[in-house]
């Protein structure tokens, strides 16, 4: 049994070890080199010693996850994701493949044929409507490459896994902010029942594009040096990057805040609460400084409509929504 | 040409006349209502290749997942994730939500 969260900069599995939970990580990214002489290829092959790649049919390397960043970074240039926006691009055809080999990798074989493994979809976005946004075909991708492995694989809504694994002790009544790379995921849960979920398109890619285009370095830099951390959201910084990724990051909360309040005032199906609620985040873009804080802050200042008991951060924001997707496939048994 | 000639003509002509009245008058009596029933073709040259609209039946035009091939790659690497092991808590949070959703 497998709970995995398909994410668009990480790829978590999580699985049962006696009494043990196993998380598999891996960095969704890939960077590819096409060497043009056959002398160049053995040379990029010895430099690549140590690192995770692999070898197309072309003879080009596919350098993946943590490495592909590294190497773009090295070259100045940007690694490519396999999704984006927090779905699997209709037009890259090199991305879907390469989605196919990390996923396929990252879960291995089923040990049985209809092992049972549950993964996360994001919900239809509140602001973009695009063709290229199309969550079923998404889901029919990511269903139809497991099933190849030998799973049985359904899908559970990111921010419905996320109150799974965090909103226990409330009687799964709360709200779940996932902060993934591409979207920001909410749900609103009433007795473990999801009433309300919607996602935003702008989250930490729309930082480092943003910080990118504001200081001329390429994303992958950004991305780098926001990951260092030593910035705290909305606060002046020395380093220019991290002074736009902070500012920049001010302006996400800003807007998440406001597209939360919006999206739930006045929703007909959402629940009268009887008690404040608890507001739980996660995700790797809510990993900066400063963003919890932050969150609560414009939550109040754009009259959010529910009473707040606590708006807290995950035990651990980034296995938590793989967390819950392992809980969702523990309960189909 | 005498009297009676053109007495005969204008004979010929009216009762030709009173016959073809007749004919137009059982063709609307025996088949004109049924012919109303038809839909008549606005024009020749507008009615060729135009169809009208059956909004009932619809194609379905979501997009189509095909297989998607890994065979060709070679792989280069030993292991490729990061692994974390935490103490398993969860079990609580299934027995919770099993008995929430009936199960």
């Amino acid at each position: 049994m497998i709970g995995l969260d398909v994410g668009t900069s990480f790829i978590i599995a999580s699985s049962y070890d006696g009494d043990q939970i196993v998380f598999k990580d891996f960095r969704d990214a890939f960077y590819v080199i096409k060497p043009t002489t056959p002398i160049a290829s053995k040379m990029v092959e010895k430099g690549l010693k140590g690192k995770i790649f692999i070898k197309d049919e072309t003879g080009s390397f596919i350098i993946l996850g943590k490495d592909a960043i590294e190497k773009a970074v090295e070259r100045n240039e940007t690694a490519r994701r396999p999704m984006y926006r927090g779905v699997v691009s209709v037009k890259e055809k090199e991305a879907r493949k390469v989605l196919a080999y990390i996923l396929k990798e990252v879960v291995g074989k089923a040990k049985k044929k209809g092992d049972k493994l549950v993964f996360c979809v994001p919900a239809q976005p509140v602001d973009q409507e695009d063709d290229d946004f199309d969550v079923g075909y998404h889901e029919d991708v990511v269903k139809s490459i497991l099933s190849e492995v030998g799973y049985d694989a359904r899908s559970v809504n990111e921010a419905e896994a996320l109150c799974y694994a965090e909103l226990e002790d409330k009687d799964y009544t709360g709200i779940g902010i996932s902060c993934g790379a591409g979207m920001t995921n909410v749900c609103v849960m009433l007795n473990g029942e999801p009433t309300v979920v919607f996602s935003t398109t702008k989250s930490g890619d729309w930082v480092d594009r943003m910080s990118a285009v504001a200081t001329g370095e390429p994303d992958s830099v950004v991305q780098v040096e926001k990951e260092g951390g030593g910035f705290t959201v909305g606060e002046p910084n020395d380093n220019p990057v991290l002074s736009a990724v902070a500012s920049y990051y001010d302006r996400l909360v800003e807007y998440t805040a406001k597209q939360l309040s919006a999206a739930l005032a006045g929703h007909k199906a959402l629940p009268k609460f009887k008690d404040p609620i608890r507001i739980v985040v996660a995700g790797g873009t809510s990993q900066a400084d400063g963003y919890i804080a932050k969150l609560n802050q414009k939550l109040l200042e754009s009259e959010f409509p529910l009473p707040i008991e606590v708006v807290k951060h995950a035990e651990d924001p980034l296995h938590s929504v793989s967390k819950g997707c392992l809980i969702a496939a523990s309960i189909l048994d | 040409m005498s009297s009676t000639d053109i007495m005969l003509i204008i004979l010929i002509v009216i009762s030709h006349m009173l016959i073809m009245i007749l004919g137009v008058g059982l063709g609307y009596l025996i088949w004109g209502r049924q012919a109303s029933t038809y839909e008549k073709p606005l024009s020749f040259l507008k009615s060729q290749g135009k169809e009208k609209k059956n909004n009932s039946i619809e194609i379905d035009d979501t997009k189509v997942v095909l297989s998607v091939s890994t065979d060709g790659y070679e792989k280069k690497y030993d292991n490729m994730t990061k692994e974390t092991k935490v103490q398993n808590n969860i079990a609580s949070s299934v027995n919770k939500l099993k008995s929430m959703k009936g199960k």
